[in-house]
């Protein structure tokens, strides 16, 4: 080799081992600072810039601001800050008036409770200085009624009348227990009736000119990159009223971009962090990571109406057979717990009696008991992203152990929601996010929803009778008792494989406070300050 | 000529149709139905009904492409399935930013990668001349999503140089067109070094040495011009790959483009909307192909010749 090669192939190495430097050399994690050091040491993560603003990240852009619009997370973050419903759902997500000051049930001629009296506060004032009154609460209702996207958030309204100037009637499909979870959903937020009626002449004037009477007004939407929002100083909940003047909502739709920019101090909180990226998060001490335990049931579904899946045995044995806290370990990094039950834990009505547990040779006596050969079962399991895939990894190697062999499937997230919905497939990796039972039942096991959200392909009078009778049950704690009879009966049938509840992960400046986040992946950004 | 740009441009009409009904048929024949990606997991049977028959997704394709081309026809790009407002509202909105994106990559590329090739030409099989090759091979190998993040985690988060994420202002394209541009600074440069080790082996270059001409002169006034068409070329192809290489560009630097936009709608079929990013693309592409063409001429009076 000649001299100059030899220096050009000095070079080369050189430059290839700086750029790993570059790429692995993470972060001056300790904060330290050297008086005159770069203004981007994570130093500058620490105190805010600005202490009249607040930067929050998401992965997820809203596809609308139209609240009975979409029926998207990323649209319910921004909704939640614009607008208000009749109830909100409280730390515990519990149903608590919002913009009601009080409420009554009444019966109606056949004895059963479906008269609800609702009474607003006096004064309460839209972002643009008009006073809401019942006629903006009964335009909004009816206008929620008629969307596609929030179909299953008015369906026990039958109808909505006014009263007075303060007061409506709603009238339901019978006794309702998910009314008041109902009205806490974006879908039913109240918008000014002025608006509405303006919808027949400049449709997307609700999601252009947003107007509600929440803590922050809209400012501004740079399609794709940020929105802006500023204090409503006329809030009527004085104990509620934004403690920070304005909120900027950036859009960082990759999980390291998110990361570098917190870290580069341009963001103060982080919706969604990024799992991989936790253990250099923790040891910075001037970002604080959450780590919320959600109701996020994550599960392997598998098709009752296949053979063999069709048999409570076999679906047992897969339960049995899968180490559930290897999913949770390779698929999140540890950030999640194992679901104990066919439905999940956290909320009213929960039970996890009657569920196996990860057990090998438990699940190999069930198979024993089917009596077929495990070598003849052939399981896809459908995934739509790489947290799917890697649990699917754990499971096919579980599965093994017992003599079944599976394959791994990849689909993009619309051919993947087509497909389960309509039940092309023998397994797939899913889940489903509701703040209460009742609709967490009604969605993934009522038999109505075949070809939709039940992707088991459930189909049981008796669990359909129970799950209707609890939606039926105002008193709390009989619902609770007719809720852990259909999860009960659930962990019976075993329907599908759960497999973990995920934790919600939030980060942020370490010196913003009062920050909580709900096991629903809610926040409230009004309580926030410096 | 202003005859071959006028016939030109109207080659372009047939051309979008053809592409919309191309891209149309794919998009509704694909896997996975609109209705259901746009209401997701909790959507009940009849609310996936109800938006399916506003949305006209019941109709044959053939009549929704014909309802679209209509509305086409009268500048209308449609309505968004998901957001529910115009389409045109959703592009405008984002076109700046990938244009930006797009022309800043090219010139970073251009500035870095024709003095490259020329140097590494005229000093072929020198230390410099592996050197930049070994730059264009690493550009051409190098994924844009890996650099976009060596390049944020050093001069954003590491240095504070410039934003780790938004367009807001100039500054915020500088990473993202460094990232974007050094995979095609790489073709360009390697094609410029070819091109001018083909020309300075020509006759007239070595007359013009003979004759006494400073070699510099040779190659700037002499070589580099005729050296410049297939580079010229390159250059052409390269701003309809920046534009496809802005979808992970965009996606790294979170930058509200085109990019991300049509793969989001892919991704939740929203079909007038990947309608209308194409449409932009297409436009785009061969408004960029013609000007290539014109300058073809500008560079070479034999072609321009030929226009006349």
């Amino acid at each position: 080799m000649n001299k100059k090669m030899r220096v050009l192939s000095l070079l080369m190495v050189l430059l290839l081992t700086l750029t790993l430097f570059v790429g692995c050399g993470g972060s001056d994690t300790k904060g330290e600072t050297n008086g005159d050091a770069a203004p981007t040491d994570n130093a500058k993560a620490g105190p805010a810039v600005d202490k009249d603003t607040v930067v929050i990240c998401t992965a997820d852009e809203t596809p609308s601001l139209t609240t009975a619009g979409h029926n998207a997370v990323a649209g319910d973050y921004v909704n939640k800050l614009t607008h208000n419903g009749l109830f909100r759902l409280d730390k515990e997500l519990n149903p608590t008036p919002d913009l009601v000051e009080s409420y009554k049930v009444e019966k109606d001629a056949n004895g059963e409770e479906t008269i609800w009296l609702m009474t607003i506060h006096e004064g309460i004032k839209f972002h643009d200085g008009s006073v809401m009154n019942a006629d903006d609460v009964v335009a909004s209702i009816e206008h929620a009624k008629v969307s596609p996207d929030i179909q299953s958030y008015t369906q026990s309204i039958v109808s909505v009348e006014k009263v007075d100037e303060l007061t409506v009637k709603i009238i339901t499909d019978g006794p309702s227990a998910s009314l008041l979870y109902d009205l806490s959903h974006h879908g039913n937020y109240i918008v000014p009736k002025a608006q509405l009626d303006k919808l027949a002449e400049d449709p997307e004037i609700l999601n252009n000119e947003p107007i509600g009477a929440g803590p922050y007004k809209f400012v501004k939407w740079n399609r794709g990159e940020q929105l802006e929002f500023t204090a409503h100083e006329e809030y009527f909940n004085a104990e509620r009223a934004p403690k920070i003047k304005n909120i900027v909502w950036k859009i960082i739709p990759e999980g390291n971009a998110r990361t570098i920019a917190i870290e580069a101090g341009d963001v103060d909180y982080i919706i969604e962090t990024d799992s991989t990226s936790l253990a250099q998060l923790d040891a910075n001490s001037n970002v604080t990571v959450m780590k919320t335990p959600t109701v996020s049931h994550n599960w392997l579904t598998v098709n009752n109406e296949v053979e063999p899946f069709d048999n409570v045995l076999v679906r047992k044995a897969i339960n049995a057979a899968i180490n559930k806290e290897d999913v949770i370990t390779v698929a999140l990094s540890g950030t999640g717990v194992v679901a104990e039950s066919q439905t999940p834990t956290g909320m009213l009505g929960e039970y996890t009696g009657e569920y196996d547990a990860y057990d090998v040779e438990l699940a190999k006596e069930y198979l024993e008991e089917w009596g077929g050969d495990p070598a003849t079962i052939k399981l896809d399991m459908i995934c739509s992203n790489d947290t799917k895939r890697r649990a699917a990894e754990v499971i096919q190697a579980n599965l093994k152990e017992i003599g079944i062999e599976s394959t791994i499937s990849s689909m993009d997230l619309a051919t993947y929601l087509s497909e389960t919905a309509d039940g092309n497939f023998t397994g797939f990796i899913g889940g489903y996010t509701s703040n209460e039972m009742m609709s967490f039942l009604k969605g993934v096991y009522l038999s109505t929803n075949i070809g939709s959200s039940n992707k088991t392909r459930t189909a049981e009078p008796e669990l359909d009778e129970l799950i209707i009778k609890a939606t039926k049950t105002l008193d709390q704690d009989e619902r609770e008792a007719v809720l852990q009879q259909a999860t009960k009966f659930l962990n019976e049938l075993c329907p599908q494989v759960p497999l973990y509840q995920d934790y919600n992960l939030s980060t942020h400046k370490a010196n913003l406070k009062n920050t909580f986040v709900t096991a629903g992946g809610s926040f409230f950004a009004q309580e926030w300050e410096w | 000529m202003w005859k071959y740009i006028l016939k030109r441009l109207l080659y372009l009409i047939p051309v979008l149709f053809g592409v919309t009904l191309l891209v149309y048929i794919i998009m509704s024949v694909a896997p996975g139905d609109p209705a259901k990606a746009i209401l997701g997991d909790q959507a009940t049977p009849e609310a996936i009904a109800q938006l399916r028959e506003e949305l006209g997704l019941d109709d044959p394709i053939i009549v929704q492409y014909l309802r679209y081309a209509k509305g086409l026809l009268k500048g209308d790009l449609g309505t968004s399935y998901k957001s529910k407002g115009p389409v045109i509202t959703e592009i405008a909105a984002r076109i700046p930013t990938t244009l930006k994106l797009t022309f800043s990559a090219i010139i970073i590329a251009v500035i870095v990668a024709i003095p490259l090739g020329v140097v590494a030409a005229i000093k072929q099989n020198t230390l410099f001349d592996g050197l930049s090759m070994f730059i264009a091979l690493l550009g051409i190998s190098m994924p844009i999503f890996w650099l976009g993040i060596l390049l944020l985690i050093q001069f954003a988060q590491k240095l504070g140089w410039f934003p780790s994420s938004g367009a807001e202002s100039w500054k915020s394209f500088v990473l993202p067109g460094i990232a974007l541009g050094f995979h095609s600074m790489a073709s360009i440069a390697r094609t410029t070094r070819s091109s001018m080790l083909e020309v300075i082996r020509q006759d007239y270059i070595r007359t013009a040495r003979s004759k006494g001409m400073p070699y510099n002169q040779v190659v700037t006034q002499h070589a580099l011009p005729n050296a410049l068409i297939p580079t010229i070329t390159v250059v052409g192809l390269q701003i309809g790959a920046l534009m496809a290489g802005s979808v992970l560009t965009e996606s790294v630097f979170s930058l509200p483009g085109i990019g991300r936009l049509i793969i989001f709608s892919i991704q939740g079929r929203d079909i007038p909307v990947v309608l209308g990013c194409i449409l932009v693309f297409t436009i785009v592409f061969s408004i960029v192909n013609l000007l290539v063409d014109l300058l073809y001429a500008y560079v070479d009076p034999r072609i321009k010749a030929q226009y006349s």
